[in-house]
């Protein structure tokens, strides 16, 4: 598991070094007597997020979590949301490797609780925007977003630690309304606080978003 | 023996009566042969209905060139050969065979078809205005062979053909017979409106001014004064104008003497205004298909650089009528709405109501007009409305490769306007030295004397003026007809003789129209070259200004005082900001600012 937040860190560290480049490419391109911007409208999200996901939880090489997943997030501006109340719940499958374990070998795993559900809330911090042309023929709207916030995991074996998630996420807007999003996330789970439990999870869907203010962004 | 030569008379003039049956019956034949061939029509209207365009077109050459010019289907012949031509896009040509169709008259079914399709490629495509327009449409009386939205059309370009000719009364004549809506009354209260500003004789003037208050009609020019009053703006000089265009009764009733000093301007803006809005509110309703829909209310306020004049409900029997005129030439309405916008933004201008001409401009639909030389006017505006950063942005956007062959000398001059306010006094220079250095070759070739029209970029942007704009379009889809006529139809059509006719044709309309371009090419050049010249003395202006500030202490200038820096860019805000890194995204173009720094207070 801790591979995986290897992962998970370096592809943070990937996308940063990006930014800083096209920062330092921004600035090459200025005039000595002054910048230049093209100032567009941000108008694209609205207030209020409602996610519908389909995901994967792997979680060991015995079992592994297909999920489904919701939530909501209300943003406060093109900076920052919240995402107030998320849940993911896992529809767990055994791998082959654990029958093939009793079948050849007439030995079972030893047993530990297998995470069901997560419930989770966070803060989404949403630095990264901007377009995007798509085979040169068309021009769409993508975002990057960070999150970080609690989580609480719901196991088999009726525990239910406490643990953090953090993740980074990416949005291709589909028109005014609706966007896709994947989400890349670990939540870490604290059982006892004396040994961190982490579980990697991978989502795809899709969001409406709504509650849009008025249209004030046009800059003259 | 004897009997020889008594039987030679006799055998001679039987020979001679046997030669003129049969030859007369040969010719027989051969007439009834030219007369008609139902077999060969019939054929070509199969090829027709079939869709098989090529085949059809050759059999109808075929058909009108084995009969006679009087048979019945020869006009059936003309109009099929003339379809199949404009569907396999040799517009030139189907035009031409069009033309004979509604020229000749012979077949009334024939007739609304053909003016029909003359009129959907006239809105849509380059077309030989003087043939069709001017000789055929404006000259001809077609009786009341017509539908309703067809007379219009013909009314409309009759009303054009008889202005053209100085003929006010007889163009008012014509032109107040277009129906109170659809698209060629838009187009005829367009053309009312700019009629107001053009300097003319007394005579001249008084029609223009009968067109425009029958056009806009008593009804509006009412509600317009109505509201004035109601404003309390009863002594406006728009509100005075309206006066003297209706009496006590409400009525059209024109006082010449009565109109206040400068009502061509305020009269026209009315016109462009209620064209904006009205036509506006329209386009947006025509998307409808719904029938309840259509009859739902509307209204449209009309509004001059942001104050509004007033408002109108069209009534519930004229909505859908109103709206199904539009929705049938949606597309020329809306370029006659981009029209009146930018004229009205001009106006607007010109009256020094910088802000209210920015806006304007702004909102021009896409595609209608064309975006360099609104955003070369929009950079204007917000020079001049003071809000330089802006204004320089818009510059730079006219920098983007997609308006590399854009002639606009008065960018440069505009660029070192900007950088002189800000005391950037060096990149002033440069402005000005860049405008020399890019028309340099153009400059010389002016000053040498040498034919403007071969001067490249005088010419270039000759071509894109006005009548001159129409005939090059128009030579140079004759050009590429001509070359897609012989790639694809040089051996297909060689038999019966189409394609070396087609070629004929488009041989001999090349050369007419290459003749009037040069002439008109040689008037817009003359223009272009004096808008030059005249470029080049404001650049040497504000050169010798600039070098004069240099010297000058900034106290002395007057500029020492604290001017409002540009806001700052937010690290998060509704906005997004693209710092331009080398490379223009054509979306970009319109909303580009350059934050300059201000050096003057240093």
């Amino acid at each position: 598991m801790s591979a995986w937040t290897t992962r998970l860190a370096l592809v943070c560290v990937l996308l940063g070094s990006a930014s800083s480049v096209a920062w330092g490419l921004g600035k090459a391109g200025s005039d000595q007597v002054g910048e230049l911007y093209s100032i567009e409208p941000r108008n694209i999200m609205g207030s209020h997020e409602l996610l519908l996901a389909v995901g994967a939880l792997p979680k060991d090489a015995f079992e592994t979590g297909l999920t489904l997943q919701a939530s909501y997030a209300y943003h406060f501006s093109q900076l920052f949301a919240w995402e107030v109340v998320g849940g993911t719940y896992s529809f767990n499958l055994a791998t082959d490797l654990s029958t093939e374990l009793r079948n050849r070998f007439e030995v079972q795993p030893e047993r530990e609780g297998i995470l069901e559900a997560i419930l989770h809330t966070n803060l989404v911090f949403k630095p990264l925007y901007g377009k995007i042309a798509l085979l040169n023929s068309s021009m769409g709207l993508a975002e990057v977003f960070f999150v970080i916030g609690p989580a609480i995991g719901f196991f088999d074996d009726q525990s239910r630690p406490f643990g953090i998630n953090a993740g980074v996420g990416l949005r291709f807007f589909l028109g005014r309304y609706f966007s896709l999003r994947l989400d890349i996330r670990d939540y870490a789970f604290l059982p006892n606080f004396a040994e961190v439990d982490n579980h990697f999870f991978v989502s795809f869907g899709l969001s409406l978003t709504f509650g849009f203010g008025d249209d004030d962004a046009e800059e003259d | 023996m004897n009997c020889t030569p008594a039987r030679r008379p006799r055998l001679l003039p039987l020979c001679v009566v046997g030669l003129c049956v049969i030859s007369t019956m040969l010719l027989s034949s051969t007439l009834a042969s030219a007369q008609d061939n139902p077999k060969l029509f019939a054929r070509a209207k199969d090829a027709l209905t079939r869709k098989e365009y090529v085949k059809a077109a050759d059999l109808c050459f075929k058909y009108l060139a084995t009969t006679r010019k009087g048979a019945g289907k020869y006009e059936s012949a003309q109009f099929f050969l003339a379809n199949a031509l404009e569907k396999l896009g040799l517009y030139h040509v189907a035009v031409e065979y069009y033309f004979h169709v509604a020229n000749n008259r012979r077949s009334p079914e024939l007739l609304p078809r053909a003016i029909r399709a003359l009129e959907k490629i006239a809105l849509t495509r380059p077309i030989d205005e003087a043939l069709i327009l001017r000789d055929l449409i404006g000259d001809t009386d077609f009786g009341s062979a017509l539908p309703e939205d067809l007379n219009d059309f013909v009314f409309f370009w009759q009303g054009m053909s008889n202005l053209k000719r100085n003929l006010h009364e007889w163009s008012n004549e014509r032109i107040l017979r277009v129906n109170r809506h659809g698209y060629y009354y838009y187009q005829a209260l367009y053309v009312a409106s700019v009629r107001l500003l053009k300097p003319d004789k007394p005579k001249a003037k008084l029609a223009a001014i009968q067109a425009f208050a029958s056009l806009f009609g008593p009804l509006d020019l009412a509600s317009g004064l109505e509201s004035l009053r109601r404003r309390g703006e009863s002594d406006s000089k728009l509100a005075y104008s309206l006066k003297a265009l209706l009496n006590a009764d409400n009525e059209v009733s024109v006082s010449f003497g009565r109109l206040p000093k400068g009502w061509e301007v305020h009269l026209a803006m009315l016109g462009f205004a209620r064209l904006n809005a009205e036509t506006g509110v329209l386009v947006r309703r025509s998307r409808e298909t719904d029938e309840e829909e259509l009859g739902r209310p509307f209204s449209y306020q009309v509004q001059i650089g942001g104050i509004p004049i007033y408002r109108r409900s069209p009534r519930f029997e004229r909505r859908q009528q109103l709206i199904k005129a539009v929705a049938t030439r949606r597309k020329s309405v809306r370029r006659i709405r981009g029209q009146a916008m930018h004229a009205l933004a001009r106006l607007l201008y010109e009256q020094k109501r910088f802000a209210a001409a920015y806006d304007l401009l702004r909102k021009i639909p896409k595609n209608t007009e064309r975006s360099s030389e609104l955003l070369l006017e929009r950079a204007w505006a917000k020079y001049k409305a003071g809000d330089p950063h802006r204004s320089m942005g818009l510059l730079f956007a006219l920098d983007a490769p997609v308006y590399k062959h854009l002639f606009a000398p008065e960018k440069y001059v505009l660029r070192g306007l900007i950088y002189r306010y800000f005391c950037h006094f060096r990149a002033a220079k440069i402005a000005a030295r860049r405008f020399r250095l890019h028309f340099a070759k153009t400059l010389r070739g002016i000053r040498a004397g040498k034919p403007l029209s071969r001067i490249k970029k005088i010419r270039a942007a000759a071509l894109r003026r006005g009548d001159t704009l129409k005939l090059h379009l128009f030579y140079r889809a004759l050009i590429n007809e001509r070359r897609e006529l012989r790639s694809k139809y040089d051996t297909r059509w060689k038999k019966t003789g189409l394609y070396r006719h087609l070629r004929r044709l488009y041989a001999r309309k090349r050369l007419q129209t290459r003749d009037a371009l040069r002439t008109s090419l040689k008037q817009s050049a003359r223009e272009v070259a004096q808008e030059m010249l005249h470029t080049e003395e404001q650049a040497n202006l504000l050169e010798y200004e600039v070098g004069q500030a240099i010297f000058e202490g900034v106290s002395d200038t007057g500029s020492a005082k604290a001017r409002k820096p540009p806001p700052k860019v937010p690290l998060s805000s509704s906005r997004v900001y693209y710092r331009f890194a080398g490379e223009y995204w054509t979306d970009e173009l319109p909303r580009y600012k350059f934050n300059i720094e201000d050096r003057c207070v240093e």
